[in-house]
């Protein structure tokens, strides 16, 4: 049983460490923060893994088997907790590895292949219902050392690869506009479609949506067919 | 025009990789992988506080990033 008060303690300490207390409370404390709902048609994703390699970076799937194996180690404590917690639910997720440490993952989830696991909250609060064939995108992390050089944008590239060989044909997630980096990487790199705009107030683990807008040429179609509320 | 100067030498001192090559006006930093997901955002924060502006999210597109000239112009207009 994975302890997850040890878990959430480690993230917050790891959180603090990398980033500072201001930044710990701007993250868990806010009042109508901004974020975009995106969206890639996998039809568009590259056809090949990219040049992560020359980075010496492999990458490979999270599975209970790779992370019970000493093999690979992660750099930083709070993403194996985090890998172990999101497996218990049912997430499926991949990583990149530089030299048997794991350096980042990323983590999606299908609620159509549930199978005994657990509903991902932020699809309630962000109001989307997933269409068959459409998986949620969540919690992509590149340790701060290995950041840079579109190490990130490929990684996701190559995971949108992987999911549409897995049959996958739509992959929603979001962002938060004040997360330049996201920003970059998920809209000007890879071209993921804006498709509405949330106002979010939070205090730690409650989330509540004040606002929301679609944007642009979306208006329409792709709203109703893909939000809730 | 003296913005593009300036823009110009932040990138090519900050942004282009081992600094190998002499940055043109109408090379495309997006495609050459000059501007990263840690460039965009050394760009945005020196664009900000070199020019007195602001710059949303929504402004975070190719068109206002993908060569100098298009910075420059981008940051003109804001300017007015």
């Amino acid at each position: 049983m994975i302890d997850l008060f040890k878990m959430r303690c480690i993230q917050i300490l790891e959180f603090i460490k990398s980033n500072g207390v201001s930044s710990f409370r701007r993250e868990y404390a806010f009042v109508n923060r901004k974020a975009v709902i995106v969206m890639k048609d996998l039809h568009e994703a590259p056809d090949r893994y990219d040049y992560l390699s020359r980075f010496d970076i492999d990458s490979m799937e999270i599975t209970p088997e790779i992370l019970s194996m000493n093999k690979y180690h992660h750099a930083f404590k709070n993403r194996y907790f985090k890998a172990l917690h999101y497996l218990s639910k049912g997430y499926e997720g991949h990583a990149i590895i530089k030299e048997n440490t794991i350096i980042g993952d990323m983590w999606y989830f299908d609620p159509h292949k549930l199978n005994g696991g657990t509903y991902h909250r932020d699809l309630d609060w962000l109001g989307i219902r997933l269409p068959e064939g459409a998986v949620y995108s969540f919690d992509i992390f590149v340790i701060p050392s290995e950041r840079g050089n579109n190490v990130s944008s490929t990684f996701q590239n190559n995971t949108m690869y992987s999911l549409r060989n897995k049959g996958y044909t739509r992959a929603y997630a979001y962002y938060w506009t004040d997360n330049v980096p996201a920003v970059w990487n998920t809209k000007v790199i890879n071209k993921w479609k804006e498709l509405e705009k949330l106002s979010v107030s939070r205090f730690f683990w409650y989330r509540r949506v004040t606002g929301k807008s679609v944007i642009g040429h979306h208006r329409g179609t792709e709203s109703a067919e893909k939000t809730g509320t | 025009m003296a913005n593009k100067q300036i823009i110009r030498d932040f990138i090519q001192s900050e942004l282009v990789q081992d600094g190998v090559y002499s940055l043109r006006d109408d090379d495309n930093l997006i495609e050459t992988s000059t501007i990263d997901s840690l460039g965009i955002t050394k760009l945005i924060a020196y664009l900000e506080k070199a020019f007195s502006i602001r710059i949303s999210d929504e402004e975070v597109i190719p068109e206002n990033f993908e060569t100098v000239d298009a910075i420059s112009a981008f940051v003109a207009d804001k300017q007015i």
